[in-house]
């Protein structure tokens, strides 16, 4: 029998060995591997979306109604997107425009905004290149009126 | 919330001494419950759980669960898609060779969440530890319960998914005297969202 009495718990051990759990050190692996956990994304939260205020803020309130920015949206996700290459985040990227070029309404806030921040997530995270900064910032504005307009919307309910 | 339920349920030989992993009379097999909590996003919590024990040491439990958010962007922006539904369905398992007076216990559940589109499933399994005081009055009975726990997570809006492991800490206490049990529950979770989340259960032996 091994006696180590380096900590109380061992200490523990010392009185009954073949029975105590190494309670602390289950306990600490887990932790470890908590603070090193990615969070939770913002649009898988569960709680009410909230549109980002750095999205909502790049403009100024437009009269653009949802419908109305759908072919911009749709513009982005193809021609605007072309040149992103084929990593996830320009793939979610254009999946997302689509989706709201597609089915945009502003009748669905929670959704719709969940949509807007995945496609402002995927558009954060693309390379900061030179070539693809005017189409990252024309989404960006598209973006930014599409959360306008939904607010709006959401506001108008 | 059910692992909390379900470690309630974890044995029935009268063989067992503690009353740690089943929190419950040990006359009735069956139990229900409801809870009232808090979230740290603002959300109240109202629920209803019952579960029931079978002689091989394993209990199962299952739980409806409600947050409302009642915040003031939610209710300005989210009309009808304010409120968190959960359901979990949970198992424990009592594990007879560890002596007292720590209890052990096994845990798994499969919880599905559901806020307007937005889908969640998880898996969480952990191990629970635990052990029953007997209070001075002899009549109440104090069972502390710290369980760490790792799930499998999938979020889901539409077509767009992430998965991702969480890591999380339940706490516990129930306090019982004969067939009636309250205590409150914390979950606290690393990084996930909420961060914390706080109930307090009522319930009883039922069946």
């Amino acid at each position: 029998m091994t006696v180590n009495s380096r900590t109380p718990l061992m200490t523990l051990e010392c009185r009954a060995p073949r029975r105590s759990l190494p309670v602390a050190g289950l306990f600490l692996p887990l932790l470890v591997l908590g603070a090193c956990d990615p969070k939770t994304p913002a649009p898988f939260e569960p709680q009410p979306c909230l549109l980002p205020s750095a999205l909502v803020e790049a403009v100024q309130p437009q009269t653009f109604t949802p419908l109305a920015l759908r072919p911009a949206l749709l513009h982005a996700a193809g021609p605007m997107t072309a040149d992103f290459g084929t990593g996830a985040s320009a793939d979610t990227l254009r999946r997302a425009l689509g989706d709201l070029g597609q089915s945009f309404v502003g009748n669905n806030f929670d959704t719709e905004c969940r949509v807007l921040v995945i496609a402002w997530d995927a558009l954060s995270e693309l390379p900061n290149t030179p070539e693809t900064l005017p189409d990252r910032d024309g989404i960006r504005l598209i973006l930014s009126l599409a959360a306008r307009a939904l607010e709006a919307a959401a506001l108008a309910t | 919330m059910t692992l909390g339920g379900a470690l309630t349920l974890c044995a029935t030989r009268a063989a067992i001494p503690q009353e740690t992993c089943r929190r419950t009379s040990l006359t009735h097999p069956g139990w229900a419950a409801f809870h009232l909590g808090r979230t740290s996003t603002s959300g109240t919590i109202v629920g209803g759980q019952f579960g029931g024990r079978f002689h091989n040491g394993v209990g199962i439990a299952s739980d409806v669960e409600i947050a409302r958010f009642t915040g003031a962007e939610a209710a300005q922006f989210n009309q009808g898609y304010s409120d968190l539904w959960t359901l979990r369905i949970g198992g424990a398992y009592f594990l007879r060779q560890v002596p007292p007076p720590v209890a052990v216990c096994l845990t798994a559940s499969i919880e599905y969440e559901r806020l307007g589109d937005l889908r969640i499933l998880s898996i969480p399994a952990g191990v629970a530890f635990g052990e029953e005081l007997t209070l001075s009055s002899g009549a109440w009975h104090a069972v502390p319960l710290l369980e760490p726990r790792i799930a499998f997570w999938r979020g889901s809006v539409r077509d767009f998914t992430s998965v991702r492991p969480v890591f999380s800490v339940r706490g516990s206490t129930m306090f019982r005297s004969g067939d009636l049990f309250v205590g409150p529950i914390v979950d606290w979770a690393a990084t996930g969202y909420p961060r914390w989340t706080a109930r307090v259960r009522f319930g009883g032996t039922a069946f």
